[in-house]
């Protein structure tokens, strides 16, 4: 199977907290070797969306396919085999407190292929810290790192095994600017690579330039799902009072 | 990074392998305490009833547990099968006309089983073979002959009696005594010994002052009695001399013929006096009838004495009724004497 | 009124279900551990020198203490009863069949029982157990049963070091007292000791073992995004832990005393 032409689907997909809904009925396709953003207002459930795409929380009802693969039906095996094509970068890093950064950017190395040699595994973590000019922290652990450069491994953590899917929780908040345009930089050539993307951000311009699918949420639903253009033009009033909150400066703001 | 942690591998290396060592040693040791490396040799016995039997049971051989029970099972004749080990230490205990024994303990404090080994034989029973208990038929002949290595007093009455014996073995020595004073009363027929029955007499009256006095005192009165004893086998050692009393005896000029042709003058004065004994017995016989609360193995003993002398007298009337002497013995008129078993008293 | 009750209803025959089918799952993946390549024996090792080799000294201490206690008040008492061989039959009731496990299992809960709640439920809230799935690891299996194992196998080694020094290091104790030949003592002690009391006394452990490593991984998963969720979860798997172990307890002696 070519991983770079696996479409993700998400089919009435609904999340259940005790009584409250967080996510109500969503059915999403995210098209393969595109990028697809979500946006909404913060507790819309965008996160946990990009999060069910990935099969990485439960949920009460629905299914997520990815071809002809059912995702949350799939043993253990299957679920490893799915989970090496994909990569999550986590909004707060969500590194292993207990491993040090070498560990924590090995593990999926190792996870993904037990036969690696060790060797070659140090190779490719090295030279993945090398390219964020990282390479001191190799043997800190993640509790001596600022968020910063937490969010940074967590990126490197999601890439660094060259999933074809890629899952995106606000990548570039906390990270200071020099950093951001690097990890944009490296959005941009998986985009061009043709990986399949699924990005949440509050980043407006960043959506304009980089998605071809745009997604707005509102309340746990799906409000707009379109091309980028369309969505932009949409006369949706919720969408439309969202953009206007959304001035350039801001968007930071309201994530803090 | 704290040294314990650095070293965790061989903390906890060492941490399991200590351990492993200990439940080892342990499994081990407890194996060999429940017997897992050893053989056991079956047998099997036959019993009357199941009672006091229980699987489990030890066998032992004098106080040794040599086995145990295995199985118990009613058979098909109402008899109950027991099947039993013998470890491979004692099989060669386990020889022809062995025996088995269900020993239930008075007290009711458990009981045991007891194997005793045959004697003559060094041949080992082979395994899974009948080995004869004491309800079976074969076992009962087996107890009762020597064939069997059986030692005494395993048990807690054996005990008791064992220590009865030595009481017994007291008052058999006292009857030797009053045995003793009959031939003395015997060999003053003779006339040798200068009024050899008052003397006696005087004894025994000295004897029952001695019994007044200090009643508890049994061994005082057993000293008194030996020292009769003494003096009598002196007599006797007169009489089987040959140039002593017997020849006396029969000389034609001798007492005898005194006594016969004397027109019974002489043996009617010995009856009289023999009279006398007798009521001075039945005189120490009720004393000795208050006394029997504290010493009723005297009181039977001094019975048993007068009984002899009875008999005494009825030998003294057999002499004078000998063929020879134209008589024969009289009828026997019981007289009443308070005999009482020892073993009948309650102490 | 009458919906809440349905609703709550449905909810604890729901997390009742949830309980037994992560019971289940966890059970499953125990078995699989042996063969699972890609899950390191480090955390196994780690969680054994955590939960047993740092627990020696409170369980060596504790041990050491009752040993000696029961040897002393034996030596003195017992014998105005003509009974002084029925110590060693308490020695090994109380350290080897009931107190041993109970009370090592009680240290366990109080101090790795809790630290593992407390370390998974961190794990939930800080999204490392969502890290852990986006790279293909299954949370239950990578961290729940290498500690299961761990929690186990600390507590039988434990249970072990318990009689250990409870039977043979509290004689040292009580020979500062009382002049009892060790001779005689280690004689009478294996010959008192059965093998069904080291079957039970393993049995107890494992029993137990398992109850406050599933308990306490249980109650780490739990937890569901909040960290005061932490504290309140750790009180409860304690709690349980130690009533299931007392039931379990109680269930055992009955059965191996039939």
């Amino acid at each position: 199977m070519n991983w770079n032409e696996v479409p993700v689907k998400l089919e009435n997909i609904t999340v259940m907290d005790n009584r409250d809904t967080i996510v109500d009925s969503v059915n999403l396709e995210i098209l393969p070797g595109k990028v697809t953003i979500i946006m909404g207002t913060s507790g819309c459930g965008k996160s946990t969306v990009l999060k069910i795409a990935a099969g990485l929380i439960p949920i009460n009802k629905g299914s997520v396919k990815y071809g002809e693969i059912k995702l949350y039906k799939i043993n253990q095996k299957d679920f490893v085999q799915v989970q090496k094509h994909t990569g999550f970068m986590f909004q707060d890093g969500a590194l292993w407190a207990n491993k040090n950064i070498y560990e924590n950017l090995s593990l999926p190395l190792v996870i993904a292929d037990p036969t690696l040699k060790k060797e070659w595994v140090d190779d490719q973590v090295k030279k993945s810290l090398k390219s964020f000019g990282m390479e001191k922290e190799m043997m800190n652990r993640p509790a001596s790192l600022s968020a910063g450069e937490r969010k940074m491994i967590s990126f490197l953590r999601a890439i660094i095994s060259d999933p074809q899917i890629l899952f995106m929780d606000e990548p570039t908040t906390y990270i200071d600017r020099k950093s951001s345009l690097l990890l944009i930089k490296k959005i941009f050539q998986f985009k061009k690579e043709g990986k399949t993307i699924l990005l949440v951000t509050h980043d407006l311009t960043l959506a304009k330039s980089l998605a071809d699918y745009f997604v707005f949420m509102h309340k746990g639903k799906i409000i707009v799902n379109d091309t980028i253009d369309s969505a932009m033009s949409s006369e949706d009033p919720l969408l439309r009072a969202f953009m206007e909150d959304q001035t350039p400066g801001e968007e930071k703001k309201s994530e803090i | 990074m704290k040294f314990g942690f650095r070293h965790a591998d061989k903390f906890v290396g060492l941490f399991v392998l200590i351990a492993i060592i200990f439940i080892t040693a342990s499994v081990v040791v407890t194996g060999v305490n429940q017997r897992w490396f050893s053989r056991d040799y079956e047998y099997f016995t036959r019993f009357r009833t199941a009672e006091g039997l229980s699987v489990g049971m030890a066998i032992k051989l004098r106080g040794f547990q040599i086995g145990k029970v295995e199985r118990i099972i009613l058979n098909d004749k109402n008899q109950v099968d027991i099947t039993f080990v013998i470890y491979d230490t004692f099989i060669n205990k386990v020889v022809g006309n062995s025996m088995i024994e269900l020993a239930s303990n008075p007290l009711g404090l458990g009981g045991g089983i007891n194997f005793y080994p045959g004697k003559n034989s060094k041949e080992i029973i082979p395994e899974f073979s009948f080995i004869p208990s004491d309800q079976t038929a074969e076992g009962k002949k087996l107890s009762e002959s020597d064939l069997l290595d059986k030692p005494e007093g395993q048990d807690a009455i054996t005990a008791l009696m064992e220590n009865v014996d030595p009481i017994l073995n007291d008052v058999d020595s006292l009857l030797l005594s009053m045995t003793a004073l009959l031939n003395t009363v015997d060999s003053a027929l003779s006339g040798n010994q200068s009024s050899p029955i008052g003397g006696m007499l005087l004894n025994l009256e000295g004897t029952t002052q001695k019994f007044n006095t200090i009643l508890p005192v049994i061994e005082t009165i057993m000293q008194d009695v030996n020292r009769m004893t003494t003096s009598l086998s002196l007599l006797m050692a007169e009489l089987e001399d040959p140039t002593g009393l017997i020849p006396k005896l029969i000389d034609p000029t001798g007492s005898f013929d005194t006594m016969l042709n004397d027109d019974n003058i002489l043996f009617d004065q010995i009856l009289i006096l023999l009279n006398d004994v007798h009521a001075n017995l039945d005189n120490l016989a009720s004393i000795t009838g208050d006394i029997r609360g504290i010493t009723p193995e005297l009181n039977s003993v001094l019975n048993e004495a007068t009984g002899a002398l009875q008999e005494g007298g009825k030998v003294l009337e057999g002499l004078s009724n000998n063929p020879l002497l134209r008589k024969g013995i009289s009828d026997e008129v019981k007289a009443s004497y308070e005999h009482s078993n020892l073993r009948e008293e309650d102490f | 009124m009458v919906e809440s009750i349905g609703w709550w209803f449905r909810n604890k025959i729901k997390s009742i279900s949830y309980a037994f089918n992560f019971f289940l799952f966890l059970l499953k993946e125990t078995v699989n551990f042996p063969w699972n390549k890609r899950v390191g024996f480090k955390v196994l090792i780690m969680q054994i020198y955590f939960t047993g080799v740092e627990a020696l000294s409170v369980i060596a201490l504790i041990s050491l203490g009752i040993g000696a206690v029961i040897i002393i008040q034996g030596v003195s008492i017992l014998p105005m009863f003509g009974q002084s061989s029925l110590m060693y039959s308490i020695l090994i009731m109380i350290i080897t069949r009931e107190l041993g496990p109970l009370l090592t299992a009680f240290i366990i809960t109080a101090r790795s029982g809790s630290a593992i709640t407390t370390e998974l439920g961190n794990m939930v809230i800080s999204h490392e157990m969502e890290a852990y799935m986006s790279i293909g690891l299954h949370p239950i299996s990578y961290l729940g049963v290498p500690r299961l194992y761990g929690v186990v196998l600390a507590m039988l080694f434990l249970n072990i070091y318990f009689n250990l020094f409870g039977l043979l290091g509290s004689y040292i104790v009580a020979s500062f007292i009382h002049n009892l030949p060790f001779d005689e003592y280690l004689l009478n002690l294996i010959q008192t000791l059965s093998f069904e009391d080291i079957f039970s006394a393993f049995l107890k452990s494992i029993v137990f073992g398992v109850i406050v490593a599933v308990v306490s991984i249980y109650y780490g998963f739990d937890v569901n995004r909040a960290v005061t969720e932490v504290p309140q979860k750790t009180i409860k798997s304690i709690g349980t832990s130690i009533t299931l172990c007392i039931l379990a307890d109680a269930v055992i002696v009955i059965l191996t005393r039939i």
